[in-house]
């Protein structure tokens, strides 16, 4: 793989010829007037500052990008002007709207740079050892903070994966891309140094959840990847986001966990949103996303370490105590319910509710005793 | 004489911390939601714009809410005493930890995607109920 | 499909019975004494924060312990964790140390998520209502500006290209190569709002730029990329940024110049620490690297030389190309004495630009 262009410059006369014409002061300026639409561009909200969706205009906008923009393959931006016979192909792979797109991706972008924020400053890490907590229950947090480290980085690998195939018309996606990819190297960041910093270290790795990550990697194409990814398995660490806050050991991890949240919900819109577009702009691919999701649900259920569902029942119930077990089995349980719960909610709103009835969840709900402990969950 | 709590001055000066301390709300970002407050029979709409609380209201329809916090209203003073003791929720009463499990707090929502904004602005809504601290409340 | 389970698991007993067991009450718990490297990481410095140098101290968790060639894990483990059997491999195939590290890697990462920017918010945009350029003056800040959003997203692009090939045990290098993601997708959305503000307009692509950027993309190997975007791009890119805040005459134009300075620098620091370990390690790498800067140079040339990229530059030097040329020859120097501090220290004698500079500056 190597691609040096199609020209020698210096080797070439007409190059020369127009250096030399430039540097006589004879300047074409045909770049003055290329004929791209002129539009008139201010903040709607100042407060809010300039948007994307300020520019979301004419040609230049996203509401009338096509579904199979023809022609662009190289690096202009959406509206400039170029050549489609003489642009340097790039390449791109993902060259459908409905490949990438997502409702309200503009925004979601928007909301992920005002929101950013720094796991070395913005948690109080000097109050850690302010707080008195029992060894099994820091032992505990640090094989969970270890199992966030481990499965964090999937979310910037997977992204970072197809980002680059995406076609340079989608640059609101890619721009989303890319701040998923630094919200998942903070989050990873941040609970490696929750792990260092609370005495315990790193602990157990855990291979089966390691194969769903690998799954998820290697996924035929992006937006399996995505339903994957974005809906169902940060769906699930979404909640476990919101179990750890509430079983924090101390505010320093509830601040933690607060703010990895925030962004964590971001994420599993952008893929609800997706799923949505597909499902709305080319339902054709219904079935294969069925077919994605019977898999990624397959390898979500296998991902039961003993190891991770031990660690939350200790942290749950506050200790290894029988009674503080039982405790925190029933917190846990409550836990796997509503992971699913909240996933067949989404996939509902992504206009997938013929996938709930599908759902390799249910045989297992139904044969554990798990399932009568909630009569919520959609029939 | 405090501001009593439940009632619309609760909440105007809550909005009204917003712009005061205005800095903090700007470091954690946008934040762009319409939720509700349930105190015991009574509800309250926020509606949060850019960095900002920009509205509080009584009473509405819940259904156009993202979603809604509610709790009696025993609970709520109790969470507000407790920002008032430690200057900020401690960790009992931050409002994940209160609407997470037990459901001593209800997450109302009818749309999954309102519901994940609860999440999305999770920080500025617990900055937003710890700016109680500083006001003076009747609690009893 | 390409990685299939070796079990239908919603069928299976096993499962079921392990489920059942642990949700039954009975825990093994074995995983309780896992924990070889216990640390109590602290900040060294309080108004720093919690740092990545502050918790790589130990030498269970710092890079020190990670090896030349990485043999031991290519799964999603954090390095210093326990590693336990049947730990899938995830394919990675960028495993050698040298071939992406840089000690400034964690400081750089560090300083990137600090200087944190929003150019919706940060950037007075309002100020461009009065900035009083003239009408060819703001054609040109305009087709500059599409021309660096291309570049920005390319400069996205790269990361991308490869954090997902590299093996975990370079975390910090991987974080890094996200901020670059991120700190590019910003300068493009930034270069787009100021091709757009106002009574905006993009320009025309360059046939020139378009093929620039696709030489950088394509380099084979990471260290190739990384030499051909952090080191080459990129010096172009900051170059471009202090030319236009010097032409400045708004606060916008400056707020926003700065920050692509500020933004565009930091992956040079990586860049030149990056080649530098590579060629201390492995000093014949510099054959590739010299005869694959060779070629990016010719396309840096042709980039220099389009008329989308002079000749605005040129209008906005008021019609002066030897202010240009001077600029040019002043950013060919910086970035030749950059490659020098890498260890290329033979770029002035083998490269294109000298002699494009002697082209533009009327020499020959
Ligand atoms: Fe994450
Ligand atoms: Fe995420």
């Amino acid at each position: 793989m190597s691609y040096y262009g199609s020209t020698e410059y210096l080797a070439n006369d007409d190059f020369v010829l127009r250096m030399k014409d430039i540097r006589k002061g004879n300047l074409d300026l045909g770049w003055l007037d290329v004929g791209t639409e002129q539009i008139e561009v201010n903040a709607a909200n100042p407060k809010r500052g300039l948007t994307y969706l300020d520019l979301n205009q004419g040609s230049y906008g996203y509401d009338e990008l096509p579904e199979m923009p023809r022609g662009p393959r190289g690096s202009a931006p959406r509206g400039a002007a170029y050549d489609v016979a003489n642009q340097a192909d790039l390449g791109p792979e993902l060259n459908l709207k409905s490949d990438v797109w997502a409702y309200k991706v503009a925004s979601f972008y928007e909301e992920a740079v005002s929101r950013q924020w720094d796991a070395t400053t913005d948690v109080p890490w000097g109050d850690l050892a302010k707080h008195e907590r029992p060894q099994e229950v820091e032992i505990a947090f640090a094989q969970l903070c270890t199992f966030f480290t481990e499965v964090e980085m999937i979310a910037t690998d997977l992204p970072a994966k197809w980002c680059w195939r995406m076609n340079n018309q989608f640059h609101e996606v890619k721009g989303f891309i890319a701040s998923q990819a630094i919200d998942e190297a903070r989050h990873a960041e941040v609970f490696r140094k929750r792990a260092l910093a609370g005495g315990v270290g790193l602990m157990r790795a855990l291979p089966q959840a390691e194969h769903s990550l690998k799954a998820i990697l290697d996924s035929d194409t992006y937006s399996e990847a995505s339903a994957f990814m974005h809906l169902l398995a940060e769906g699930n660490i979404l909640t476990m986001f919101r179990f750890s806050e509430f079983i924090s050991p101390t505010p320093v991890d509830k601040r933690m966990f607060q703010l990895v949240m925030q962004d964590e919900a971001r994420h599993v819109s952008y893929g609800m949103q997706h799923l949505k577009w597909i499902l709305d702009n080319a339902p054709e691919r219904r079935e294969q996303l069925h077919a994605a999701l019977d898999e990624a649900e397959n390898f979500s259920l296998s991902q039961f370490d003993s190891a991770l569902f031990e660690a939350m029942i200790v942290l749950a119930g506050k200790g290894t105590s029988p009674a503080q077990i039982q405790k925190g089995i029933e917190i846990v349980g409550t836990l796997q319910l509503k992971q699913i719960e909240e996933y067949f909610q989404r996939l509902r709103r992504a206009g997938f509710e013929d996938r709930i009835e599908r759902s390799k969840f249910r045989p297992l709900l139904a044969m554990v005793s798990l399932a009568n402990q909630d009569p919520k969950l959609p029939s | 004489m405090g501001i009593p709590f439940p009632s619309l001055a609760f909440f105007q000066a809550l909005q009204q911390r917003t712009k005061d301390d205005a800095a903090a709300f700007e470091k954690l970002g946008y934040c762009d939601t319409t939720f509700g407050v349930r105190v015991g029979d009574e509800l309250f709409r926020v509606a949060f714009e850019v960095y900002e609380c920009v509205e509080v209201a009584a009473g509405g329809n819940a259904a156009e809410l993202d979603f809604v916090l509610s709790a009696p209203v025993a609970l709520w003073r109790e969470m507000l005493a407790s920002i008032q003791a430690h200057g900020g929720a401690d960790g009992a009463h931050t409002i994940n930890t209160l609407t997470h499990v037990g459901d001593v707090m209800k997450v109302e929502y009818e749309d999954p995607e309102g519901h994940d904004r609860f999440y999305r602005f999770m920080a500025t809504i617990q900055a937003f109920f710890d700016e109680a601290r500083t006001l003076d409340l009747e609690l009893d | 499909m390409a990685y299939i389970a070796p079990k239908d698991f919603s069928q299976d007993p096993e499962l079921l019975a392990t489920v059942m067991r642990v949700m039954g009450g009975d825990l093994d718990l074995s995983w309780m004494k896992d924990h070889p490297h216990p640390i109590r990481a602290h900040a060294s410095q309080p108004a720093r924060g919690l740092t990545l140098d502050d918790i790589n101290r130990d030498p269970a968790y710092g890079p020190a312990s990670i090896p030349e060639i990485v043999r031991h894990n290519f799964s999603m483990a954090p390095r210093g964790a326990v590693l336990p059997e049947g730990l899938p491999s995830l394919g990675y195939r960028v495993n050698r140390k040298s071939d992406v590290w840089a000690d400034l890697g964690p400081a750089l990462f560090e300083e990137s998520k600090s200087r944190r920017w929003a150019p919706a918010s940060t950037i007075p945009w309002a100020a461009l209502d009065a900035a009083g350029y003239g009408r060819e003056e703001d054609r040109a800040i305009r087709q500059l500006a599409t021309g660096l959003i291309s570049m920005c997203l390319v400069a996205a692009d790269v990361p991308s290209r490869w954090v997902w090939l590299m093996n975990q045990e370079f975390h910090e290098i991987k974080y890094l190569q996200c901020a670059h993601m991120f700190d590019a997708a910003r300068m493009a959305e930034a270069f787009r709002k100021r091709a757009l503000y106002g009574h905006g307009a993009l320009g025309r692509d360059s046939r020139e730029l378009g093929d620039f950027l696709k030489m950088v993309i394509d380099s084979e190997t990471y260290p190739l990329a990384s030499a051909a975007t952090n080191l080459t791009l990129y010096s172009f890119l900051q170059a471009l940024g202090r030319r236009l805040e010097f032409v400045s005459r708004n606060a916008a134009d400056t707020a926003l110049m700065t920050r692509i300075v500020q933004d565009s620098t930091r992956p040079i620091a990586y860049g030149v620490d990056h080649i530098r370990s590579l060629l201390a390690e492995r000093p014949n790498e510099a054959v590739a690297l010299g005869e694959h800067l060779d070629l990016i140079e010719n396309g840096l040339v042709g980039l220099l030389g389009s008329r989308e990229w002079i000749e605005p530059l040129i209008v906005l030097s008021g019609g002066n190309v030897d202010a240009v040329a001077a600029f040019y020859r002043r950013s060919v120097d910086e970035y030749f004495a950059r490659c020098a501090r890498a260890g290329l220290d033979d770029r002035a004698a083998r490269s294109p630009l000298p002699a494009f500079l002697n082209l533009i500056e009327g020499r020959c």
